[in-house]
């Protein structure tokens, strides 16, 4: 740690300096006018995009990203002006100048990548119509010329049978190749400036890990400068050269992605650090670091002192800290930017003197016991069970409005969300349900409390059936099977109070005597860690964070035996997400309650689960508790998800496996082994694995109740996830 | 304890109060329209102080006359002094409710009949809304029959089956505005159902009945509140419209629309103020309640 201050290294850029950067951004500020006043949204930006290298920007949501996209790009709309510094553009100035020459100089030298595939592209248009018109708007080209630029394009991309494609409207491909044809128009005009807002964020870890591959891959091609913006540490490790991050509009931190990732300097980006889940560690861990509080409204961020203080333990708990005085001035002033070593800056009055600790020796919280299953027990029945799911069945009818099908002649289709899944939910543990997005695992659950009607199979609740919808069960098994779901701003009523929210079930179940249902109210929001005043308060008053404990204090408010999380933190910042993630594994020591949870990432749910099961197009086709399930041998899907899932660490070498296509339609399911169309390692199996496509797989019973659907031996797959040697994956 | 909620609901009760104010102060086209309201409903509240006649007084000196130091609007055929006509009717149409035997209730025929409309048109747009399937087809397809049938047609059908009268001219405003209130009412239920909140409330058990009208109506009310304003407004101008063609109140009741009626033979003959006030009157509330609607609409979807 010491020799830090020693290497006054030089800059890598040196070399470059002669060079005109594509970008350069100093002291940027933007404000927005509001009904009050302006408000500051971003300020004190600095950075510079030189050719062929990418830069990542980082923080978590409402800290100003976008708005710096938005401002280079001019997009501010019609409240949002910059206020100060200067955005130059090879060398050109953009501040100040009118919208003509913005345009002129801008021209087709910058593209943007958004978020959502869906809504970029013009749903009524061809992909081919909508990639030539990028051309011939801009290009002196003939038609003929430009659709064979496509097609090239297209084919750069990875896109399969790039010509076909071009006849097809956008609704007709999948999310991923959605994003592929975004980014190929997006370099159709070899631009010197690529903005990409969070462009995986919408997509599934499989096909995130595709896409990012992509990046990379065109990044050493077409020598664009990349703007990336993401909230995912994991992602940007992988993608870009330099790295700021963003804390409340300001630039706290910006270096090299490697020694950011080695010696992170601020307070906040070694938070941001410290809050991921991480596949590598160990599992008896059931606390993650999280940062107090909550990111400051941009009308209440304070112009002289550092924003950060509120919420930085350096500060408030002098942590680790030897000289106190350092922090003296973090509420009276407002600290600049500084360099600690050569090419490394920061705005922190500490400056180098956190790098004096090691960033990732935060304690992790107390061990939990892993649930231990008995060798020989394969189908838990040494266990308490307390939820038994037999067959479950949910299909919807497809509706087809031809006329063939109004008179009754045609063949009934349905789609299988949920098909022939069996689990055992063991009294006290909790079952994370893991896998892709339309895999069927929300539909599983709202067939298990009820929302939807079952089409076959039997449910029970501690020996009772469950198998009706919720309207004709009884009061007293309705109680007991509460859910929490996904969406923090749909969770709760905005026209009634927390307090009234959380006191209708209370009140409904009769679970304290009328009088003292303002005192339970105020137990329950103490127990998901906020204070009593929050009774009065309206959901559009609160955070994210904040929605979602409220909503985790209704479903515990009947008191029920059982909780299903429907991906309850997916929606949430890193930050908040290990705050929520750690309150769930208190209540769960504190009150044992059964919980099922859902998500789409595999390294959040090994923190909460003891057993896992991971859904495959309607079916488990891996279930174990987590000391089964994270070790090899894995499910060829289980290996492929845990591989894509990105790590933050720019050192690590990424061993994904890429799927390849896209799930399959639940309505016409493939043939024999639903997982074949993209199994990577159906290559082992004689024939190139021609028994997958004929015969549907049997479970394969392991030791501790580790059940795996497929056809190749358990051994076999032991041996290839060896051979792959992942450091993270034999713990 | 209870102390300390009392204050809270006082200061949250405040906080609304500044909010709505903010709006109002900060859209010139909501204040325009604000001020033309305000200035019609307290003309109507306080009527009885701000003319020394009533609006039946019949003064045989002065028939047809323009505005004089006497009668500041002049006076009708039979000398009724106008701007006493003019603010008794503006008070019938925003203010009382005259129901017989000489019984009033506060709001005027216009408030009242889109109120009405409200509580018919949103239970039957929730049920369609929520409940879907061929409950919603049924009621539906009926008010889509209505919608068919031309607006003006229908107050006509409905006020001269029933009798002209206020209570009458109340329930054909009620009759007609009840479909278009049920489409918004619906399309609103429709996207608020696929909340959570509302799955939350089902997965507690909570009655269908409760969920529509304490989960669902609630948070429809944005909507609602501008298109009632818009709608008062829709109605006042039916009302000047029957009341034009002899359907409205009862002579020799301040009726606007009969003011018209009866004005529109003098205007050739030199005198249109017993028109021309009336027209004026109608045109300017109309207007008003479309200024002020559109105005917070716009205005409180601005900084979304």
């Amino acid at each position: 740690m010491e020799d830090c201050e020693k290497t006054e290294s030089v800059s890598p850029l040196e070399s470059r300096n002669l060079e005109v950067p594509v970008l350069e951004v100093r002291d940027l500020a933007i404000s927005y006018q509001t009904r009050k006043r302006m408000v500051p949204a971003v300020r004190g930006v600095n950075f510079t995009v030189h050719q062929g290298e990418t830069i990542g920007v980082v923080g978590e949501s409402g800290c100003g990203k976008s708005t710096i996209a938005f401002g280079i790009l001019d997009f501010l709309g019609a409240n949002g002006r910059i206020v100060g510094g200067s955005i130059k553009f090879m060398g050109k100035e953009m501040v100040g100048s009118s919208k003509d020459e913005l345009r002129r100089i801008r021209g087709n030298n910058i593209s943007m990548v958004y978020q959502d595939p869906m809504q970029a592209l013009n749903p009524s248009l061809t992909i081919g119509t909508q990639l030539c018109e990028v051309l011939t708007a801009h290009q002196n080209i003939t038609k003929i010329q430009a659709r064979d630029k496509c097609v090239a394009m297209l084919e750069r991309v990875y896109m399969p049978d790039p010509g076909n494609m071009m006849k097809r409207y956008p609704h007709m491909i999948s999310g991923g190749q959605q994003q592929r044809v975004i980014i190929a128009m997006a370099l159709l005009n070899n631009p010197s400036l690529l903005i990409m807002d969070e462009p995986t964020t919408a997509l599934d870890v499989t096909v995130e890990a595709a896409v990012l591959e992509l990046i990379e891959d065109l990044k050493q091609d077409f020598n664009t400068g990349i703007i990336f913006i993401t909230h995912n540490l994991g992602v940007v490790a992988k993608v870009s050269d330099r790295l700021c991050v963003m804390y409340a509009g300001e630039m706290v931190e910006e270096s090299t992605i490697k020694e950011m990732f080695e010696n992170p300097a601020h307070p906040y980006t070694r938070g941001l650090l410290c809050c991921v889940p991480r596949l590598g560690d160990d599992l008896s861990n059931n606390r993650l670091w999280s940062i107090r509080g909550r990111v400051p409204h941009p009308a209440e961020r304070s112009e002289n002192a550092c924003i950060f203080a509120p919420r930085c333990d350096w500060r408030i708990t002098g942590q680790c800290l030897t000289d106190k005085s350092l922090v003296e001035n973090c509420e009276i002033k407002h600290p600049d930017l500084v360099n600690i070593t050569g090419d490394h800056r920061s705005r922190c009055f500490l400056g180098a003197e956190t790098l004096k600790t090691p960033w990732n020796d935060y304690a992790r919280g107390r061990k939990k016991n892993l649930m231990h299953v008995p060798d020989d027990d394969t189908d838990l029945t040494s266990m308490e069970t307390l939820l038994k799911a037999e067959n479950l069945k949910v299909y919807y009818k497809n509706r087809n409005q031809s006329l063939k099908e109004t008179l009754g002649m045609g063949k009934k289709k349905y789609v299988k969300a949920v098909d022939d899944v069996s689990l055992k939910v063991i009294k006290g543990s909790t079952v994370g349900v893991v896998g892709e997005s339309g895999c069927g695992k929300s539909t599983f659950v709202k067939g298990l409390i009820g929302l939807e009607p079952l089409t076959g199979g039997s449910t029970q609740l501690m020996g009772m059936d469950i198998g009706m919808p919720v309207k004709q069960r009884s009061l007293s098994l309705i109680r007991e099977l509460q859910m929490v779901f996904q969406n923090p701003d749909s969770t709760l009523n905005p026209s009634y109070c927390i307090g009234k929210q959380i006191a209708r079930p209370i009140k409904k179940f009769k679970t304290v005597h009328r009088k003292k249902v303002r005192q339970e109210v105020e137990r329950l929001l103490r127990s998901v860690k906020l204070s009593a005043y929050y009774y009065d308060r309206f959901p559009r008053q609160l955070s994210g964070g904040e929605k979602q404990r409220v909503g985790i204090a209704r479903a515990l408010a009947s008191r029920p035996s059982m909780v299903i999380f429907d991906e309850p933190v997916s929606a949430l910042d890193v930050s908040v997400q290990a705050a929520v993630l750690n309150l769930l594994n208190e209540i769960k020591e504190d009150i044992g309650s059964t919980m099922i949870f859902i998500a789409h990432d595999l390294s959040v749910v090994r923190f909460i689960s003891d057993f896992i099961a991971v859904m495959y197009l309607g079916q488990i086709v891996e279930f174990g508790s987590v000391k089964s399930i994270y070790p090899p041998p894995y499910h060829p899907y289980t290996e492929a998800l845990l591989s894509a899932v990105p790590i933050p660490d720019p050192q690590a070498k990424r061993q994904s496996i890429c799927l390849s296509g896209d799930v399959p339609s639940a309505m016409d399911q493939p043939s024999g082994c639903y997982f074949h169309t993209r199994c990577p390692r159906r290559n082992v199996l004689p024939e190139n694995g021609r028994i997958c496509e004929e015969k549907a797989p049997v479970f394969q019973k392991l030791k501790n109740g580790h059940k795996i659907l497929c056809h190749i031996p358990a051994d076999k797959l032991l041996e290839i996830a060896l051979e792959r040697d992942d450091k993270r994956m034999t713990l | 304890m209870p102390d300390a909620i009392t204050t809270d609901s006082t200061a949250k009760k405040k906080g609304r109060l500044k909010e709505i104010l903010s709006i109002l102060l900060s859209s010139k086209t909501a204040m325009v329209g604000f001020v033309i309201v305000m200035f019609w409903v307290s003309v109507a509240v306080f009527a009885p102080y701000l003319t020394q006649y009533t609006p039946y007084e019949q003064d045989w000196k002065a028939p047809n006359q323009g505005p004089t130091a006497q009668h500041i609007l002049g006076t009708d055929e039979l000398g009724r002094d106008l701007w006493a006509r003019l603010i008794y009717g503006a008070r019938v149409v925003l203010v009382v409710l005259p129901v017989p035997e000489k019984i009033v209730l506060p709001g005027g025929t216009a408030v009242w009949g889109v109120v009405i409309a409200l509580v018919i048109g949103a239970s039957l747009g929730l049920i369609g809304g929520y409940k879907g399937g061929w409950i919603d087809e049924i009621v539906m397809r009926l008010l889509d029959a209505m919608m068919a049938i031309p607006v003006i047609l229908l107050y006509l059908i409905i006020v001269a089956a029933i009798g002209a009268s206020a209570i009458n001219v109340v329930i054909a405003i009620a009759i007609v505005g009840v479909p278009g209130i049920a489409r918004l009412v619906r399309s609103l239920t429709l996207d608020i159902k696929t909340r959570e909140y509302i799955r939350a409330a089902e997965t507690r058990g909570v009655s269908a009945w409760f969920i529509m009208f304490a989960d669902i109506l609630p948070n429809t009310r944005g909507p609602i509140i501008i298109d009632a304003m818009l709608r008062v407004g829709y109605a006042i101008f039916a009302m000047g419209t029957l009341g034009f063609l002899g359907l409205g109140m009862p002579p020799p009741s301040p009726d606007w629309g009969s003011m018209v009626a009866k004005g529109r033979t003098f205007i050739l003959m030199g005198s249109p103020w017993a028109a021309l006030w009336p027209s004026i009157a109608i045109a300017s509330l109309v207007v008003g309640l479309n200024l002020l609607a559109d105005g917070i609409r716009e205005e409180s979807s601005r900084y979304r």
